[in-house]
């Protein structure tokens, strides 16, 4: 290992170590080269982590939201009723002397919604449900009475008699006559008939036999004693929940092995943080506004830190362990409120204040509710514009009493900034009835009935003006819009306006980026009435605060109806009813983010609807595209892998190129869909192969070559101890578990969290990060022409390969994508574009190495890490006297392991074809890709390097045998960093490899020569060796003289002199660091060096270019690059990815080169990257950089269409001032794809009449985009004779 | 359409291709299309028939390379019906003393005015050319090298004896379509 220091910072504990075991062999590591940082484990690109969701809810609840009947009609067992109970149960009830004792309890399911001498949770669903109940309940599994760590409560809202028996009338069962049938099987009676009451009984609800006066002598209810027609009867609507064997659909399970039942909180909380606004218990009329009742926050035990990453939440709302809430999880906001006010503020939190505001005082429920100024108080927040002190005053000009304002929970006035990211996601989500008042006095407006004077803070907001925007609405909507009142009670329509503007303009022009808000609403349709649009605020609210505009949309200028799709894709219409079909019965599409929730189970759906749209898709992608062609066709498909960090699922997706040469919007498939799809039964077949544990073999090696299926019963004892693992080295978990955990592995779902206690995922497919996925169809190797090698002369093996390849099986194999996984997998896939069986999965590989930590994605805590991260290799190969496609994986970061499986017969894989495993100790992180090529002893080699961490001071380079994977040669790197990717080149076309080269991260370039059959004398030529020791081609280095890694593939190609040049960018992107760019960064370089067979002294033989300007043109970030002219006796040419201050540029930025570059002819292509720890930038940033392959300057025409005119002219160049001071026109040599981090582009050429190409690339921030481009120069007739 | 036919931006690298090209096709061809005594005395006849021969086996040229330029799939290169693998062994042969149509060709689409018979042509795939700038790795698919040579023979408008035409031209050219 070299001494000498790269350009690495100090480790961060973030990452945790890659292996225990490893402990040794890291620590000598950090002894050579002190500055060494670990390979990461998880994808660097992701910053601090994902950038959380900010959901601000706003629940405008006035008494009617709370007391009214939540399941309307009359009582039908046909019907399922939504509220705490399950409908689907029979209930017993438990009475005590002590009311807060008294509960119901599950005993047994029902038949039908039907009980025999029990309660039917359904019929007390519909019985004892009010509206906020069913919201609470899907929300955060419901308002809990008793909440320990075995036991769970669940309880109605008080009601407090407002609204009478108008909004929840005395019921009776059945509604008319005698039904003793039904009676019987809704309650534990045998009577004709009864009659309910809830109204004004808080928790209780009454009910009498075959009487109507539901008032009489009542008493509680205990079933112990008879009970009568003279008497009418208490009981408490409180039901104990999560039961061990009757657990409700939404309970979960807890480490203590006890269950909660969970909210879509609870669901969202990794990536949602929760605020909550509400109003004062004030009923005053001039009470404006509303409060902060729960800081912006996450509500789960742990919580993304900007900067920092995950940890564990100091607020969290519930017990990690128990899943029991906690009290007052907010215990500073509490005490403020407390000390403010001179009250006792027990309880805080968002989950809280959902749960028990109204519970915890005998006051009524909230009057008047003044919506749109309770939206303006949110989005004040949200624009961190600070409390207005007029809306949290207490006793403030109202004079209300604290205790009763406060309701018993927080009031906070110091407002922090909730907006952490430039990129984070603003959304506000509200419920709430449309009959609202006095909700006028908004910035802009002069409308004062029935409101107080305007709070200066109010008044001076000049960030918007409700009158205008709400009148842009009108105009948009094409209806008039009536300021006072809009539709009653002294009402406006201001949050309309309010939440037009918050979607459509900047909130935060304070901030970088564009921040909106997004508005989503639930009407809870009071009165059994839908208001249609012209008088409904939430649906313009809606559907203006919600429209997903185009980039260029511009809200000053914008005229006409909104496009239907902007805002409209669910297909639902809508018909007003009740006071909303007088006069005119109206039907209208619902806006995407309207719901609807005159029901119970409605405000389920729409609720869970709601959260599913605001949850951000948090999609990201490494790897590089796949084509399946270099040349558009009518089935060319461009192959994009991707992840979802959230629960780590991964995607790998088909997308046709049109003939225009672009990427059509929808995939042909899906992989990741179509394994979601496979039933439980069909997991059992799923073609997946694993190897037993590898044992000793020659050159200390340690190789497998006995496949078995992924199965238990064929699993070595070694591999199901390893599935039987405890977290921290606890003893083994039971055979049972294990077991279970290898069903998980395979895809069986049914232990999978809520279920189970297995690890939550979203797909059956793991993320895949950096494996770039390989296209295998048909491909020609070129072997015909081994017959005419030396090596392979006679041997008919050319003759052979044309055999093979005509024959009617190769002919028939379907295409396919193979892809590793950290799912613990190298998948193969149907990569077919016509027909259904695209994407089918055709076989899936687990390598012995991946057992260590396989267990760790059964876990519920599991903590990324890599497992099949490497890009594999797909090659055709001579295979013991015959010929056959192979597929060699390596682990990547993942382990120390190299693996190849025969895929010669796509659809009839068996663990037979699982060909070995390779191993040994000298090997490290097999981070590169393994190379397949046929050798001069005659032979197929697979050419592996020692990779990353190994421990040792020397690299190795293994040659394998393809077919049984035993060493045929092996060639020490004397004193080298951690090896890359081989390049192996044939230099006269008989395609047997005639050079091995190989960079390190020590910026050393190696050559080994393989010259004829005996494998000793392969080693470097006589200029690159001292005796026997080798000598590095080229050391990279910067203009400082600091050592540049080489971590990228190589590439190579002949020079116009015929000289063999070497193509690669320096720089790393896979150690814990590097991801953080220093303040001052060193300089990485992109080469081509020329291989005269001796040392080069350094960069001073090579030709220098330089990085000229970085400029916009059209919206387009483009590049300019020097021309200097290669001189005689240069050895090269080198280009610093660094637009220079002597050039007017900032200086170093840590731009690097990590991925491949693709030689096309004159053309050099490569991709750079600027990382950027910033969570909204994905990583970083990438150049697309084009420049002239023999001298590295810029070409000398254009390649990029900037004016998007269809023509690459001298009208797609940019103005530069050269090196002399002269203003020059020169074809830009570089563009920015925006699409954050890219990789080497897919190029797909004959696009349109002039065989254009397109470059196809797949962005760190999931997007994929082409580029279009100007077709290789050169076609067209290169000679002409007259032969007679 | 002017790219395709001139070099405007690298001259020394088409040079160099053109250079390459004249190499390999000298080594190929060897001195067959040398032998020609008899042709020659049929081919002094007649300038008129010359010049139709040669529009032609010109026209069949570019025929054949609008075609490759403008194919989005290739047929196969099978030795069969016009589409050869270089040199193949069975390829026509229109030059020399022993003629051939081997294993079969292309035929002209349409008539040429005044000429005896419609031009026929065959292309051969080219394989082993690397130009500067090829990808050198091994043990990869190859890069599609999209060279093509294409041999066409036109005829004049007088017959022979043997109601066979007395004149024929045949030109070639190498093509590179992508």
């Amino acid at each position: 290992m070299n001494m000498e220091s790269l350009h690495v910072a100090a480790s961060t504990p973030l990452v945790r170590r890659v292996s225990n075991g490893l402990a040794a062999a890291a620590l000598s590591l950090l002894v050579c080269s002190p500055t060494m940082a670990q390979v990461s484990q998880t994808p660097l690109f992701l910053g601090g982590g994902n950038v959380p969701g900010n959901l601000t809810l706003v629940p405008s609840v006035e008494w009617p939201t709370i007391t009214s009947v939540a399941n309307l009609g009359d009582y039908t067992e046909d019907r399922r009723y939504a509220g705490y109970f399950d409908p689907n149960k029979c209930y017993e009830y438990s009475y005590s002397s002590t009311e807060s004792l008294r509960h119901f309890y599950p005993d047994g399911p029902a038949t039908n919604h039907r009980c025999n001498g029990q309660w039917s949770g359904n019929f007390l669903n519909w019985a004892a449900t009010q509206t906020i109940d069913p919201f609470r309940s899907v929300l955060t599994g419901g308002y809990r009475v008793r909440d320990t760590a075995t036991e769970t409560w669940l309880e109605k809202a008080r009601h407090t008699g407002q609204g009478g028996t108008n909004i929840y009338p005395n019921r009776r069962l059945p509604a008319t006559g005698n039904s003793a049938a039904l009676v019987s099987g809704a309650t534990p009676f045998n009577a004709d008939w009864m009659r309910m009451r809830i109204v004004g009984l808080g928790a209780e609800m009454r009910f009498r036999l075959e009487d109507d006066d539901i008032n009489d002598n009542p008493e509680d209810y205990d079933p112990s004693d008879d009970v009568n027609d003279v008497e009418s009867y208490d009981l408490s609507i409180r039901v104990k929940v999560c039961v061990p064997g009757m657990l409700e659909a939404n309970c979960r399970a807890y480490p203590n092995g006890n269950y909660k039942p969970e909210g879509l909180i609870h669901q969202y909380a990794d990536e949602l943080r929760i605020g909550v606004f509400g109003y004062l218990n004030d009923h005053n009329m001039l009470r404006d506004g509303g409060v902060l009742r729960a800081r912006q926050k996450f509500v789960g035990p742990t919580m993304i830190v900007p900067g920092t990453g995950q940890v564990t939440n100091p607020n969290m709302e519930w017990d990690l362990h128990t899943g029991v809430f906690y009290q007052n999880p907010d215990p500073a906001d509490a005490a403020a409120t407390a000390g403010a006010f001179g009250i006792a503020i027990p309880n805080s939190g968002a989950i809280n204040y959902l749960n028990k505001f109204g519970q915890l005082t005998n006051n009524n429920h909230k009057s008047i509710d003044p919506v749109s100024e309770l939206f303006y108080t949110a989005l004040r927040y949200l624009k961190n514009q600070g409390n207005v002190p007029q809306y949290s005053a207490i006793p403030g000009a109202t004079g209300v009493n604290a205790v009763q304002a406060a309701d018993g929970f927080p009031v906070i006035n110091d407002w922090e900034d909730p907006i952490q990211y430039a990129c984070q996601k603003n959304v506000i989500l509200g419920i709430g009835d449309v009959y609202t008042h006095r909700d006028k006095n908004l910035p802009g407006s002069s409308f004062g009935a029935d409101e107080p004077a305007m709070p200066a803070a109010v008044a001076g907001d000049t960030t918007v003006n409700v009158v205008t925007e709400t009148n842009r609405v009108a105009a948009l909507e094409g209806i008039g819009i009536n300021h006072n009142p809009f539709s009653g009670r002294a009402n406006s329509a201001f949050m309309a306006g309010l939440a037009w503007d918050a979607n459509t303009r900047d909130i935060r022009p304070d901030l970088p980026g564009k921040q909106t808000v997004s508005t989503h609403w639930v009407d809870v349709l009071e009165a059994q009435s839908l208001e249609p649009p012209v008088r409904n605020q939430y649906y313009l609210a809606t559907k203006y605060g919600g429209f997903r505009a185009p980039d260029d949309f511009d809200a000053d200028t914008h005229t006409g109806a909104l496009p239907l799709d902007w805002w409209h894709s669910n297909g639902e219409t809508l018909v007003s009813f009740g006071r909303g079909a007088n006069p005119n019965v109206v039907s209208f599409p619902r806006p995407d983010n309207y719901y609807v929730a005159g029901e119970a189970d409605q405000m389920v759906e729409s609720l869970t609807q709601a959260f599913a749209r605001i949850s951000a898709e948090l999609r990201s992608s490494a790897s590089s595209v796949a084509a399946n062609s270099t040349r558009l066709g009518s089935d060319t498909a461009v192959f994009q892998a991707a992840f979802d960090s959230t629960n780590w699922s991964g995607e790998l997706q088909a997308f046709r190129i049109n003939a225009d040469g672009t990427i059509s919007v929808n995939p042909s498939w899906s992989a990741a869909e179509k394994l979601d799809t496979l039933t439980e039964a069909a997991i059992l077949t799923r073609r997946i192969f694993t190897i037993t544990p590898p044992v000793a073999a020659g050159g200390g090696s340690l190789l497998s070559t006995a496949g078995t299926d992924f199965n238990w019963l064929s699993l070595a004892g070694a591999q199901r101890d390893a599935l039987r693992q405890s977290p921290g080295g606890g003893p083994l978990v039971t055979t049972l578990v294990g077991q279970q955990r290898l069903d998980y592995l395979r895809g069986s779902r049914v232990l999978e969290q809520p279920d189970g206690l297995l690890r939550k995922r979203d797909s059956r497919l793991g993320d895949v990060v950096n494996s770039d996925p390989q296209f295998v169809h048909r491909q020609d190797f070129g072997y015909v022409l081994l017959d005419q090698s030396a090596a392979f002369y006679g041997s008919g093996v050319g003759e052979d390969y044309k055999t093979f390849r005509e024959s009617a099986a190769y002919q028939a194999r379907p295409p396919m994508v193979i892809v590793g996984a950290n799912d613990g997998m190298l998948h193969g896939f149907d990569a077919s574009i016509e027909g259904a069986s695209g994407g089918d999965e055709l076989f899936s590989f687990v390598p012995n190495a991946a057992f260590e930590h396989l267990y760790e994605l059964t876990l519920p805590e599991y903590s990324h890490r890599f497992f099949v991260d490497a890009s594999p290799r797909v090659a055709d190969a001579w295979l013991n006297g015959s010929w056959g496609t192979i597929a060699v994986g390596s682990t990547g970061a993942g382990g120390k392991s190299v693996f190849a499986l025969d895929i010669t017969n796509p659809t009839g894989m068996s663990s037979a074809n699982v060909l070995w495993e390779f191993t040994h100790p000298s090997l490290g992180y097999t981070i590169g890709q393994p190379a397949v090529a046929p050798l001069p002893n005659g032979e197929f080699g697979v050419i592996v390097t020692s990779g990353y961490e190994t421990g040792e001071d020397d690299g190795t380079i293994w040659i394998l045998d393809p077919a049984d994977g035993s060493i045929i040669h092996t060639i020490t790197v004397t004193d080298s960093g951690d090896l890359g990717s081989p390049l192996v080149v044939d230099l006269n076309s008989d395609r047997v490899a005639d050079r091995i080269y190989v960079g390190d991260s020590d910026g050393n370039l190696w050559r080994f020569d393989l010259v004829g059959d005996n494998t000793a004398n392969w080693q470097p030529p006589a200029g690159l060796r001292s005796g026997a020791t080798p000598l590095p081609l080229f050391v990279a280095r910067d203009d400082l003289g600091n050592r540049q890694a080489i971590t990228a593939p190589l590439s190579s190609a002949f020079n116009e002199n015929g000289l063999h040049t070497i193509f690669f960018g320096t720089g790393s992107f896979y150690r814990v660091d590097d991801n953080v760019v220093p303040a001052n960064p060193p300089v990485d370089t992109f080469y081509g060096i020329i291989d005269r067979g001796e040392e080069i002294t350094g960069r001073g033989e090579l030709l220098e270019q330089s990085i000229l300007i970085e400029t916009a043109v059209n919206g387009t970030e483009v590049r300019g690059v020097t021309a200097n002219e290669m001189q005689t006796g240069d050895t090269g040419w080198y280009l610093d990815l660094v637009w220079e201050g002597a050039f007017g540029g900032p200086g170093p930025a840590g731009e690097r080169v990590v991925s491949r570059a693709a030689i096309r002819g004159d053309r050099v292509i490569f991709a750079t990257l600027i990382p950027n720890p910033d969570p909204c930038s994905f990583g970083g940033d990438s150049w697309v950089m084009e420049l002239n392959t023999f001298t590295g300057g810029r070409l000398d025409y254009a390649v990029f269409d900037l004016n998007s005119d269809n023509l690459f002219d001298e009208d797609d160049w940019i103005t530069v001032t050269d090196e002399n001071g002269n203003s020059i026109r020169i074809p830009p040599s570089a563009i920015a794809p925006g699409i954050n981090i890219v990789k080497t582009p897919a190029i797909i050429s004959g696009i349109g009449e002039n065989q254009d190409e397109i470059k196809v690339m797949s962005g760190s921030s999931g997007q994929l985009i082409r580029i279009s481009e100007r077709g290789a120069v050169g076609i067209g007739r290169q000679s002409w004779r007259q032969l007679r | 359409m002017q790219h395709r036919y001139a070099f405007p931006h690298s001259q020394s690298g088409a040079a160099l291709i053109v250079a390459l090209i004249f190499l390999l096709l000298m080594t190929m061809l060897g001195t067959s299309s040398m032998r020609t005594s008899t042709m020659q005395e049929r081919m002094a006849g007649n300038m008129r028939d010359w010049n139709l021969g040669f529009q032609g086996a010109e026209a069949s040229l570019r025929a054949a390379e609008e075609f490759l330029i403008d194919s989005v799939v290739l047929p196969e290169f099978d030795d069969t019906d016009g589409y050869y693998q270089i040199n193949a062994p069975g390829r026509p042969v229109w030059v020399g003393d022993v003629w051939s149509d081997g294993n079969g060709y292309l035929t002209y689409p349409s008539d040429i005015d005044g000429s005896a018979e419609r031009p026929k042509y065959y292309i051969e795939k080219l394989s082993s050319i690397r130009p500067a700038g090829t990808n050198t790795e091994t043990g990869t698919p190859v890069e599609e090298l999209f060279y093509f040579r294409v041999t066409a023979v036109g005829y004049g408008g007088a017959l022979g004896d043997g109601g066979d035409p007395l004149t024929s031209v045949v030109l070639s050219s190498v093509y590179r379509s992508r």
